[in-house]
């Protein structure tokens, strides 16, 4: 038992020094954000004749080197791509379309192709909608285990069942920003996962200490 | 009699599997076509239209009598020329306009209309410097009619016909349009409803008992009639001028409360007699207008985005701040009255979005490939089933014939699942694949904990199946009603997360109860 709370002591430290770490990253260099909601640049490129974007993504990157690059196709046809990055220079721009002319034989020319400055997302917009439903679901769930599991203790169940799901959360954060994961849409949907986990381990160990309490009252009885 | 039915089970696991994970196929028109409902996929998995909308630089356009009629954005060079309109050198966004506020402001109303359309799953951003704003919606068959809605000024004014500058009412009065409508004999007659707020009810007031309340002299047989006319030459005119304003189509809040207040019964019998007297009446209103004209009646301008609506003066005084105005004439057909309510309740949520405080133009219009691409899509379904493998290789290694049993049920349990979520059309987002992982590994939980109950006598196998199943639905109770209050969020990413969640584990229990439970008995 000793033994055993020793091991969650140390688990407790870990994470503490991994939140607090997240939260200087966090501080300092604040999150890797996915190109998608960052501030970027873009162009299209078009052809008669179809562009594969394996290719187009190999130009990209060997042009803009050291920065995220992304490759999507546009519209329906299979030869319009557009490249994303997070700054394509004029140069860079005309360097791309000559490759890619070079590659396909194409006369795109330079001045058709407009460079695109598109400004970031606010994380503050992409975590809002989750906002209210977390608080409202929060706020049931606190009242459902107080109802169900008072008996186990109200201040265990309030202090477990507020902090539990927090830490969590903070501590996926801190994890995402320490090692550098891109912050996006799927950081953003695992997030919400966690938080569904994290009430059903609550749930579950609220059960537990309840039937436990339970046996506990009945062989009490018995005696 | 046992094996039996445990082989039925199986067989009718099955059919379940192939039905889910292969399909059914019919002949379709020369070729064989799955008759099994495919997912729908959302904008982060299927594409999206991705828009860049920049502050317009555009002139104010002005007709031969000098009255604004919109702006260089509206018209082509042809257009100005062949309609005798000039254009000024007036800016329609006038340099103080261009604020950090109004960027802000702007971008705002755009989202308020796109939830207002039902758009739920988008992704916009703003450049705080020029105002540029870049917008991400799913690419449906709604798309096209979001877009042309969304940009739209919103500016309402109520003014004198004669002097443009003399504005009443401005949209700071209106507390809020909608689209309603009044079923008579003669048809259905759909009318814009606008609720005025205290200043612009009592302006109103002041308008109806004033001197543009209709003179008793001056011919008119009702002020909706002329309303009603006007309103449809009006239309007609602007169709042939501009494709802009009066084409909008609608889905927003559509409310018909009002439908059966005894206002709308009486503008439609007005609107009945309007119809009755048509053509009658066709060759007499010009005159009757003659008439006013020479009575001097003086009439109020209802203007969209300097698109003339109404033509008006008041019969009767307007005490309770609320105008109604009949968008055509009643009709039977359905389709025609659907369409007209559809543009009525856009035109209401522009409206109650408010006024956008800039005019933008659209400079970027095109749909985008998702940019997880379908080599991401095989590698997650290719990880999943290997770790369905190895969790059910360890069922069976644990439980030999039994966790074959187990494993059957739970491979025929996401089959079903898949089929769910299907045909209750919950769209694929990243946050419902998140949920359905969820799903799976409780339900593995579940069918791990049933095969433990191993008691050789019937009644405490019973008794142990009833309380496994008690602490089941204990423990999933607080997911399963935050999965009923997500679904109901106005939230795609959300809503889908929440119907995943509600019906993996409605199914799960349910499932688990009925088929697993029996074929591991």
């Amino acid at each position: 038992m000793k033994e055993q709370k020793g091991i969650y002591k140390i688990l407790y430290i870990i994470i503490a020094i991994i939140i607090i770490i997240g939260a200087i990253v966090c501080w300092k260099k604040g999150f890797n954000i996915e190109l998608m909601y960052s501030n970027r640049q873009e162009i299209v490129i078009a052809n008669h004749t179809g562009l594969d974007i394996a290719k187009i993504e190999e130009i990209a990157k060997s042009v803009l080197q050291n920065r995220k690059v992304q490759v999507q196709k546009t519209e329906r046809f299979g030869n319009s791509v557009e490249i994303v990055s997070t700054s394509i220079s004029e140069e860079e721009k005309e360097n791309i379309v000559n490759k890619i002319n070079e590659e396909y034989g194409d006369d795109i020319s330079n001045e058709d192709i407009d460079i695109t400055t598109i400004s970031n997302t606010r994380i503050r917009d992409t975590l809002k909608p989750y906002i209210l439903p977390g608080i409202i679901t929060f706020i049931v769930t606190m009242v459902y285990f107080i109802i169900v599991y008072h008996k186990i203790g109200l201040k265990k169940v309030l202090l477990k069942g507020l902090f539990i799901p927090i830490i969590v959360e903070i501590f996926f954060y801190s994890i995402i920003a320490i090692t550098r994961i891109p912050y996006g849409r799927i950081v953003n949907a695992i997030a919400i996962g966690l938080y569904i986990i994290s009430i059903y381990g609550l749930t579950t160990y609220f059960q537990k200490e309840k039937e436990n309490l339970l046996e506990n009252d009945k062989k009490e009885f018995d005696e | 009699m046992k094996k039996l039915r445990l082989i039925t089970e199986i067989l009718a696991i099955i059919i379940v599997c192939l039905v889910a994970f292969v399909g059914v196929y019919a002949q379709k028109y020369n070729k064989m076509e799955n008759q099994v409902k495919g997912y729908d996929l959302s904008k982060d998995l299927n594409g999206y239209r991705e828009l860049v909308f920049k502050v317009s630089d555009a002139t104010e356009v002005t007709n031969s009598e000098g009255t604004l009629v919109g702006s260089t954005d509206d018209y082509d060079d042809t257009t100005i020329e062949t309609n005798s309109y000039q254009k000024t050198e007036n800016k329609v966004n006038t340099d103080e306009e261009l604020t950090e506020e109004n960027f802000e402001k702007a971008k705002k109303v755009i989202e308020d209309r796109l939830k207002s359309f039902n758009v739920e799953d988008y992704n916009i951003s703003l450049n705080h410097e020029n105002g540029l704003i870049y917008l991400q919606i799913p690419e449906n068959t709604d798309t096209d009619h979001t877009i042309s809605n969304v940009l739209q000024v919103a500016e309402f004014k109520i003014r004198d016909s004669e002097d443009a500058s003399n504005v009443f009412i401005t949209n700071d009065d209106i507390k809020r349009a909608s689209a309603v409508y009044n079923t008579t004999t003669s048809g259905t007659t759909v009318y814009l409803q606008i609720e005025f707020n205290e200043k612009g009810k009592e302006t109103l007031k002041q308008l109806s008992t004033g001197e543009y309340a209709t003179k008793e002299d001056s011919g008119d047989s009702s002020t909706e009639n002329t309303t009603n006319e006007t309103t449809n030459t009006t239309t007609e005119e602007n169709a042939n001028e501009t494709e802009n304003e009066n084409d909008v189509e609608a889905e927003a809040e559509v409310s018909s409360e009002n439908a059966t207040t005894e206002e709308n019964t009486e503008n439609s019998s007005e609107t009945e007699q309007t119809e009755a007297n048509e053509s009658s009446e066709e060759s007499t209103e010009t005159d009757a207008t003659e008439e006013s004209e020479e009575d001097n009646q003086k009439q109020i301008i209802l203007s969209i985005d300097n698109s003339d609506m109404i033509t008006t003066s008041f019969d009767d005084p307007i005490e309770d701040g609320i105008l109604q105005l009949s968008m055509g004439s009643a009709s039977t057909d359905t389709d025609s009255v659907s369409d007209s309510l559809e543009s009525t309740a856009t035109i209401s949520a522009v409206i109650n979005s408010g006024k956008m405080p800039l005019a933008y133009t659209v400079t970027e219009n095109r749909y985008v490939n998702t940019d997880i691409s379908n080599e991401i899509i095989k590698n997650v379904i290719i990880g999943a089933i290997i770790v369905i493998a190895v969790a059910i290789l360890v069922l069976i290694i644990k439980h030999k014939g039994r966790g074959i049993i187990a494993s059957i049920a739970y491979i025929g349990f996401i089959a079903l699942y898949s089929l769910i979520v299907r045909y209750t059309n919950v769209s694929i987002t990243l946050e419902s694949i998140v949920a359905a992982i969820i799903v799976l590994g409780i339900n593995y939980i579940i069918v791990y904990k049933l095969l433990k109950i191993n008691e050789s006598d019937e009644s405490l196998k019973k008794i142990s199946y009833d309380t496994e199943f008690k602490t089941v639905i204990l423990r999933l109770l607080p997911i399963f009603i935050i999965g009923i209050i997500f679904a109901f969020i106005a939230w795609n990413k959300i809503a889908t997360f929440g119907m995943f969640l509600f019906w993996g584990i409605l199914l799960s229990i349910i499932y688990n109860f009925v088929v697993t439970k029996d074929m591991l008995k």
